[in-house]
């Protein structure tokens, strides 16, 4: 039987690798100004072109905030693909993996490190992508329940960064396929979660389409957001949407520790875990 | 320090009928990676196993450290074994594999080493007293503000030690540690280890194919091959055993054209060739069950059409254990 | 060099570019993957104008037109993607990950003909996804949609449209060409580099809404970009813009393909120099 101070200095030691793998990645991604200049920047020109085009298309000011929005929790999907769901590939790549690997902490405190660093990092991000479109585009927004963009925020956030576990453990295998899968899952949930769209459950938008897109936490959470700093909504009407992200959060987080378990003892059995060049 | 077999000491290492394949190409059937493999590695020993490339060094070093599964056997490091209790077993160990430079390039190396102590759970100022230790031991003070990606391969290896005495491990891998490494860095490496493990409670199971490494180092070597271990036991007393024979060194001029036909004289335990391209002369190190057999051997060699420029008897080195047991030099 | 060992250099590179990008999986998962970016690229504008009709009180043959505008453009921006972001990528993967081009440089004269060979495995890959978008776009929204768009692939003027794309492609290479020099030079750039000029393509070649809308002075930037024209051109060759300024179109991009491609010419012997001397060829960009 385990014993009480094992447990705690267990916890301790996993709450210390996970503060210390955040801090990596704080560190790493705030190093180079160019990097975050360019981060926030660049999505502003995507984010630019659908503006303009809904613009020429007749659609209302209002549109433009909802791709504003769209565009600033698509950093977010960018990075649980590219800095989560295919982190093990570049840390093998680098030769962290096996390091990872042979000290006495859990997987799960490095991937929770990992995105406890990305989404603080892309956060920073994030908010200057809106401060930049808000004042490029001129578009208005509405936030009377500030609390509940909070919440909304930070429930999204959590679901969003387990779905990005869950990738991390089963793509842990991975050679190329990693970098190639994380390529082919980009545009499909820009398009699914409706991102670029001004809004997913329209009635216009093919209820398959939105029941494919509901499967995505950020489509949930990215609806609900939309709702609240645009139309003014307040909690009492997001209140399914909340209840959906919790149950995807309670159903992911689980599911990535399993895979990750899973997927190691694979990597041992096959020894694949320190295969590189693939 | 070895006590000899009398003495009862505690292990570090043991494994018993250890096995691990791997799937090959198609068709041509499963790898033997390790056959059968025991071994018992004591407290406060360095232990070097000794080896070709592909012989099975790092499929062991994998499989103690839980990197690896086996496929059959048993592995046990301080009595805890690597399949059951792995999480027990990496708050004891660490490895340091040679050419490679865990880390991440865009941080210092006060920052990497920072890092990985947190992955051992070392408190705060505890890790950062560690790391001004290992700094000054491993001479990176000059370094300490440099990114990783900044440095050379000799200062990067250094960093990777570092990071291997981190959590100060009972039992460290040292997988080829001195690959790519010039031979003063070299050797500041070997002084360095050879000291730490003075600091008592601590093991080192150090592969390599450098011979004199091994000799150096190592309190006890294991020769392995195709997965085997052949022997195992002190440099010394391995040597000892060749000496129960004869090794001889002969040179010659041109080399052989078929050395496959010296080796396969009766009595011949094995043979070595080095050619120095320079002077266009042979050194052949035999290994002979005695020096009946060299009537034989010269007439061999004369066949092969080469000239006998030198020859006589050698002090055995551990290059000869290894060419009485594989067969061949460790270079060839 | 003997532009038979050129070629035969090239055509190596080509071979083993293939390989690299294609082994990884069987070849039904490698169109699939060829398609799917693409696609929901597409999807994403096509979706936007089908909810701007349902919206606005525009008739819907201007949405249709629009459409059919849209898919042409957004299906030949995949040669930006690929042939162009697939050239600025090429330093980052055989510098970083294989460690192979300083193993290239040093070989006579392998360099340029690899990096050709290379980029023309991007320029097929970008082929195969023009031509699978535009039949997929048919079968949707023509085939299954009814939505009667005016795009009528067997009707497209190939003696208008394959020098369009030929010299379009050039332009594109000549402009990957450039950014791989810069990610030579350039520290943890590689990414950057390719994502900020598709991007300024994206947003000013005209490829979601005709540049006319974009204000003036950002209309001259996009007057000299290549890919304006190259949209322009082959837009024309399906019919979908008046066909009488296609030579002046494609002139136009036969002027701004040459400009790219002496500016790559330049740019990547800047950068040669500049590796050469802070000895480049081999550094790994940190990450």
């Amino acid at each position: 039987m385990i014993s009480g101070p094992t447990i705690r200095k267990d916890l301790s030691n996993n709450l210390r690798a996970a503060y210390a793998r955040m801090w990596v990645r704080l560190r790493g991604s705030n190093r180079d100004p160019i990097a975050l200049a360019s981060e926030i920047g660049l999505p502003i020109l995507t984010i630019g072109a659908y503006v303009i085009l809904y613009h020429a298309i007749g659609l209302p000011a209002s549109a433009g905030a909802a791709v504003i929005v769209g565009g600033a929790m698509i950093a977010f999907w960018t990075n649980v693909l590219w800095n989560m769901s295919s982190q093990w590939f570049w840390e093998r790549e680098q030769g962290n993996l096996e390091m990872y690997m042979v000290a006495p902490v859990s997987r799960m405190s490095i991937l929770l490190g990992m995105a406890l660093g990305g989404s603080l990092n892309t956060a920073i991000r994030a908010l200057g992508i809106v401060l930049l479109g808000i004042f490029v585009f001129q578009v208005p927004f509405q936030v009377r329940d500030p609390f509940s963009v909070g919440l909304v925020f930070f429930l999204t956030l959590a679901a969003l960064y387990s779905l990005g576990m869950l990738f991390a453990s089963l793509f842990m295998l991975y050679g190329r396929e990693a970098w190639n899968t994380a390529n082919l899952l980009q545009e499909p949930v820009y398009f699914l979660s409706g991102a670029y769209f001004p809004a997913i459950y329209a009635p216009i938008v093919p209820f398959g389409l939105q029941v494919a897109g509901s499967l995505i936490p950020m489509t949930i959470g990215l609806d609900a957001i939309r709702r609240l700093v645009i139309n003014g909504a307040s909690i009492t009407s997001i209140w399914p949407e909340v209840l959906a992200l919790i149950a995807c959060i309670l159903i992911l987080f689980p599911l990535a520790r399993h895979s990750l378990n899973y997927m190691e003892s694979l990597g041992k059995k096959e020894g694949r875990l320190t295969l590189r060049w693939q | 320090m070895f006590l000899g077999p009398g003495l009862k000491r505690d292990l570090s290492i043991e494994t018993k009928g250890l096995r691990r394949l791997f799937k090959g190409i198609p068709g041509k059937g499963d790898v033997v990676a390790l056959d059968q493999v025991d071994l018992e590695v004591y407290d406060d020993e360095i232990f070097g196993l000794l080896g070709p490339n592909g012989a099975g060094k790092t499929t062991l070093i994998k499989i103690l450290s839980t990197l690896l599964l086996p496929t059959q056997g048993e592995a046990r490091i301080k009595g805890l074994d690597v399949v059951k209790q792995a999480p027990q077993i990496r708050r004891m160990i660490n490895l340091v594999s040679g050419g490679e430079t865990p880390g991440y390039g865009i941080l210092s190396v006060k920052e990497n080493l920072w890092f990985f102590s947190q992955l051992y759970g070392l408190p705060r100022d505890f890790a950062k007293d560690r790391i001004t230790k290992l700094v000054d031991q491993l001479e990176l003070q000059d370094y300490l503000n440099t990114r990783m990606a900044k440095l050379s391969t000799g200062y990067k290896q250094r960093l990777n030690l570092a990071r291997g005495f981190v959590n100060d491990p009972a039992l460290l891998f040292l997988d080829e540690p001195t690959l790519g490494l010039d031979v003063i860095s070299a050797r500041h490496l070997r002084t360095l280890v050879k000291g730490w493990i003075k600091t008592g409670g601590k093991t080192v199971l150090l592969t390599t194919h450098y011979m004199a490494e091994a000799d150096q180092m190592c309190d006890r070597v294991g020769i392995i091959n195709h997965g085997k271990i052949l022997a195992c036991d002190t440099p010394q007393r391995l040597k000892t055993k060749v000496a129960g024979g004869a090794t001889w060194k002969i040179e010659i001029t041109p080399n052989l054209s078929q050395p496959e036909s010296v080796k396969s004289v009766q009595g011949v335990l094995g043979l070595s060739q080095n050619d120095n391209i320079e002077t266009g002369i042979t050194t052949l190190k035999l290994v002979l069950e005695d020096e009946s057999v060299m009537s034989d051997l010269l007439s061999k060699i004369r066949d092969n059409g080469c000239k006998v420029l030198n020859m006589g008897k050698s002090e055995p080195t551990l290059e000869d254990v290894y060419i009485s047991l594989v067969g061949t030099g460790l270079e060839e | 060099m003997a532009v038979a060992d050129f070629v035969k250099s090239a055509r190596e590179s080509f071979r083993v570019g293939w390989k690299i990008e294609s082994n990884w999986t069987d070849p039904v998962l490698f169109a699939t993957y060829q398609i799917i970016r693409p696609l929901a690229s597409l999807l994403i504008v096509a979706f936007i104008v089908i909810i701007g009709a349902s919206v606005s009180a525009a008739g819907s043959l201007f949405y249709n037109q629009y459409l059919a505008w849209l898919i042409v453009g957004t299906a030949f921006y995949a040669y930006v993607l690929q042939a162009m972001l697939g050239m600025s990528l090429l330093v980052f993967i055989d510098r970083n990950r294989y460690e192979i081009l300083k193993n290239i440089y040093i070989s006579p004269g392998t360099l340029h003909p690899y990096i050709i060979g290379r980029g023309l495995v991007s320029v097929v890959n970008g082929t195969i996804s023009v031509v699978l978008t535009l039949l997929f776009s048919e079968a949707i929204f023509n085939g299954v949609l009814h939505m009667n768009i005016p795009l009528n692939l067997l009707g497209v003027n190939l003696f208008m449209l394959i020098p369009a794309v030929i010299l379009g492609i050039i332009g594109l290479l000549a402009i990957g060409y450039m950014l791989c020099a810069l990610s030579i030079v350039a520290n943890r750039m590689e990414f950057i580099l390719g994502d900020s000029v598709s991007g300024i393509f994206f947003l000013l070649g005209g490829v979601i809404f005709p540049i006319s809308l974009l204000p003036g002075p950002v209309q001259a930037i996009s007057n000299v970009l290549p890919v304006t024209y190259f949209l322009n051109t082959v837009r024309e060759s399906f019919g979908l813009l008046p066909v009488s300024n296609y030579t002046s179109d494609l002139a136009l991009l036969g002027v701004t393909t040459l400009v790219a491609l002496a500016l790559g010419i330049l740019v990547f012997r800047g950068a040669e120099q500049r590796a050469r001397k802070l000895g480049l060829f081999d550094r790994k960009s940190e990450y």
